[in-house]
């Protein structure tokens, strides 16, 4: 299998290093220090009252495998990524595409996608607590209804999803414009001039040649989503039934690790959640070569 | 021809109708925080849905209690210092990092990718405190160093600028290889160039998570005049209780920055990117 | 280092006859980027140095003040009272009074924030030396053990005089204990929590599990007025 590299290979091989080592370094130092100081940790029972860690083996992997809340709160992330992956990148590209096109206003347009993203978290929260109260609330006034639309645990899930498909719409645009701006736009001239009309021209140029930023966003939401944290508390309080039904797993973690101060068993749920994640991005990555479309 | 010319603009209508649905719901919650904070408290707190105009008046002296009560120059002027040098940081290391997992062959490309990928999948609260530790004991709490060096690599940059350098084609390279370019010169002179749009929506992605950033300029910048603004801002829950009208006046007048860098850079971005297209 | 030297001959003969104008041109055209990078780099040495060496970076004394109603940080008359009765020197370390924390742990989901988090990072990277808040607030964090036990090791002598003040809590650990553990030191007597009005209903302060400096905590403490039980 080890051949024998060239003077060629050998030499683009250092400029690669050389390329990547601040990164890695970089990566090394911040991030994977404490990576490894988790693992370690998740085979310990941690330092309560100034005491350091003790090793107890498995325990706490038995503990966090065993216990039901582990589950539900990984099946309420599940959830959660089930509505904010597709439907907020199918969003955000429909809106890039016609943010694409060359029409009046279009600089305008994108400022106002782009205000969200730095508005202040209170105000947004506010918002939605607005939107969704159940006696003042604007839904229910608009459709002279009564839903619970965060304390009943049938529906809640989908109105946190919404918001967080709400939030994430000016990200994955700002990706897709960026994406679509690197497609030559003569493609598009070569197309008119053979007759194809707007959706055979989205469909046959737009759509693979968009393939890569496509699956980037895909992978990256996977990701995020699934390590989404308290976006539920946004508008959530304390007495709310619903809680149990859309908590999600990272939540869980930080109310062991830092709320409790039980880090070892809160180390053991990030280890259960990294172990899930790297397994679905194993497969997402096998099927990059066959979905994506290298120019 | 006609008929097509009424089609093309009955999609243009079209177009701005989606657009405009849209942009009224993205707006909602940036219009409720001016609002708020033209607001007496009185007003502030009630969910009356109807009661989204202040009808006590207009009350823009907020804005000027707010603007005196705290020094913005100085908040200004560290929050910029540290966006500035944070996307210079993640932008230099991403492209290089990303051209190199892009282009390059090299042995072990595959395990140091994974290292990118496994740092975005565990949850950011991990890293706070050996960060913390880390900034202490080198002696560099209340510095600018401090406020950038969790931004200095970025992992989501990294997968970011490989894919922008991926989708690149491959003749362009070749023919820099043909008139004996090195590596370097070619990712300096031809490539980097081409990667702009990933590079700025990079930086616009950095700007926004630094700007937002609230725990890690909270937790090394203890001192008022090396603070940013998400955290300088943050003291005002305990000054002003829950008064929602001067915390919404404050965090409209730290937005105005942000908004104002972004008007000016998307306009070169999307002029900058329709002229670099036309080369490929 | 024989490559640079090569490098500066041959780059020298080229210059040779070029007035100085245009050699610095030269100069400048090929190799502003090498020029760039160096003196970034020699400024960001210098930058850090300083930083990192000239400048104080140890704590006499750093305290949190959860949810305050009056502004405690450095420049409040309490802090810059209690520095003179300690007798710091600020140019040998600092004292650090935090009053913008506002979290509360008694109820569900009154920690995610990102100023609990700055808490809890303050106290496990031992930087905080005590912290006050309200009662029951304390008495959810205490119980996650970010309180050193007043009942035992080094802690226990020094707080003894206090101990008709303490404050206990039941631990999540129970292997650590299954009864109640001292943790917290109620202030609601001291005369000076009343005088500044930090507090609506009392306060208690901790010790924080890593702190280094609990002798200060005392003299914090004496300096709050609080009363040792030999003084009542």
């Amino acid at each position: 299998m080890k051949k024998k590299m060239t003077e060629a290979e050998k030499r683009e091989a250092r400029w690669a290093y050389l390329f990547v080592a601040p990164t890695i370094i970089g990566l090394l130092i911040l991030n994977f220090y404490p990576i490894f100081n988790t693992v370690y940790q998740s085979f310990c029972k941690t330092g309560d009252f100034g005491k350091g860690n003790v090793f107890v083996g498995l325990a706490n992997y038995s503990k966090v495998l065993a216990a039901g809340e582990t589950w539900q709160s990984l099946w309420n992330t599940i959830k959660y990524a089930l509505i904010e992956v597709p439907f907020g990148i199918v969003i955000a590209l429909i809106l890039a595409v016609l943010l694409n096109k060359k029409i009046a206003g279009r600089s305008f347009y994108r400022t106002i996608f782009f205000l969200p993203m730095v508005c202040a978290p209170a105000a947004v929260a506010m918002v939605w607590k607005w939107l969704y109260n159940t006696q003042f609330g604007l839904l229910n006034n608009i459709f002279h209804s009564k839903i619970a639309w965060i304390s009943d645990p049938k529906i809640a899930w989908i109105s946190i999803g919404i918001i967080g498909v709400w939030s994430i719409i000016g990200y994955n645009m700002v990706l897709f414009i960026s994406g679509l701006q690197e497609i030559p736009g003569d493609y598009y001239e070569a197309a008119s001039i053979d007759g194809a009309n707007g959706l055979r021209q989205f469909f046959s140029i737009t759509v693979p040649l968009l393939s890569p930023t496509t699956f980037f966003i895909v992978q990256t939401r996977i990701i995020g989503a699934l390590t989404i944290f308290d976006l539920m508390f946004m508008v959530m309080d304390k007495t709310n039934v619903a809680l149990p039904k859309v908590q999600s797993i990272v939540y869980l973690f930080y109310q062991y690790s830092f709320t409790n101060g039980n880090k070892g068993y809160g180390a053991t749920i990030v280890m259960v959640l990294l172990v899930f994640i790297m397994a679905l991005t194993w497969i997402l990555q096998q099927a990059e070569k066959k979905i994506v479309y290298h120019a | 021809m006609e008929s097509y010319e009424a089609k093309q603009r009955m999609n243009t209508i079209l177009t701005h109708i989606v657009l405009i649905i849209m942009s009224f719901i993205m707006l909602v919650p940036f219009a409720w925080m001016i609002l708020t904070a033209l607001k007496t408290n009185q007003e502030s707190i009630s969910v009356n849905p109807f009661y989204i105009l202040p009808h006590n008046g207009w009350h823009w002296e907020n804005f000027g209690t707010v603007w005196k009560s705290y020094n913005f120059i100085t908040l200004y002027k560290n929050t910029l210092l540290m966006i500035f040098w944070r996307v210079v940081c993640a932008c230099l290391t991403a492209t290089m990092a990303g051209y190199a997992f892009g282009r390059l062959k090299f042995p072990g490309k595959n395990a140091l990718f994974s290292l990118v990928l496994i740092q975005m999948m565990v949850p950011a609260q991990i890293f706070i405190i050996p960060q913390y530790l880390m900034v202490s004991n080198m002696g560099m709490l209340n510095t600018m160093f401090g406020l950038v060096f969790p931004g200095m690599v970025t992992a989501f940059g990294t997968y970011l600028l490989k894919t922008g350098y991926e989708g690149l084609p491959k003749d362009l390279e070749e023919a820099a290889m043909i008139d004996g370019c090195n590596i370097g010169q070619r990712f300096t002179r031809i490539m980097m160039p081409l990667t702009r749009s990933s590079m700025v929506s990079l930086g616009i992605f950095t700007a926004v998570f630094a700007f937002k950033d609230l725990m890690w300029p909270m937790i090394v910048c203890t001192n008022a005049q090396t603070t940013t603004l998400s955290a300088g801002l943050a003291k005002m829950q305990g000054q002003y209780g829950s008064e929602y009208p001067t915390m919404m006046a404050a965090a409209t007048l730290a937005v105005l920055p942000m908004v104002i860098i972004y008007v000016i850079f998307q306009k070169q971005f999307v002029e900058g990117i329709a002229t670099s297209g036309g080369k490929l | 280092m024989n490559r640079l030297r090569k490098l500066y001959l041959s780059e020298k003969e080229k210059l040779k006859g070029y007035s100085l104008q245009e050699k610095l041109s030269y100069i400048a055209e090929y190799y502003w980027l090498h020029i760039l990078l160096i003196t970034g780099s020699i400024a960001f040495v210098i930058y850090f140095v300083y930083h990192a060496f000239f400048t104080v970076k140890e704590n006499w004394f750093y305290i949190t003040f959860v949810n305050t109603l009056q502004e405690a940080g450095e420049d409040s008359a309490l802090c810059q009272d209690f520095i003179e009765y300690a007798g710091y020197d600020l140019s040998e370390k600092n004292v650090l009074f935090n009053s913008a924390c506002y979290f509360d742990a008694a109820r569900k989901g009154g920690t995610n924030n990102s100023y609990y988090q700055a808490f809890i990072a303050a106290i496990e990277a031992g930087a905080m030396d005590a912290a006050v808040m309200e009662r029951d607030n304390f008495e959810a964090v205490a119980r996650s053990g970010r309180f050193q036990d007043l009942s035992a090791g080094e802690a226990a002598e020094l707080f003894a005089p206090y101990e008709d003040l303490f404050v206990y809590c039941l631990p999540y650990d129970e292997t650590y204990s299954e009864t109640e553990v001292p943790v917290g030191i109620d202030l609601s007597g001291s005369p000076l929590v009343t005088e500044y009005g930090l507090y609506e209903d009392g306060c208690v302060l901790g010790l924080s599990a890593y702190s280094q400096h609990p002798e200060e905590v005392v003299r914090f403490l004496e300096y709050l007025g609080v009363k040792t039980q030999e003084e009542k």
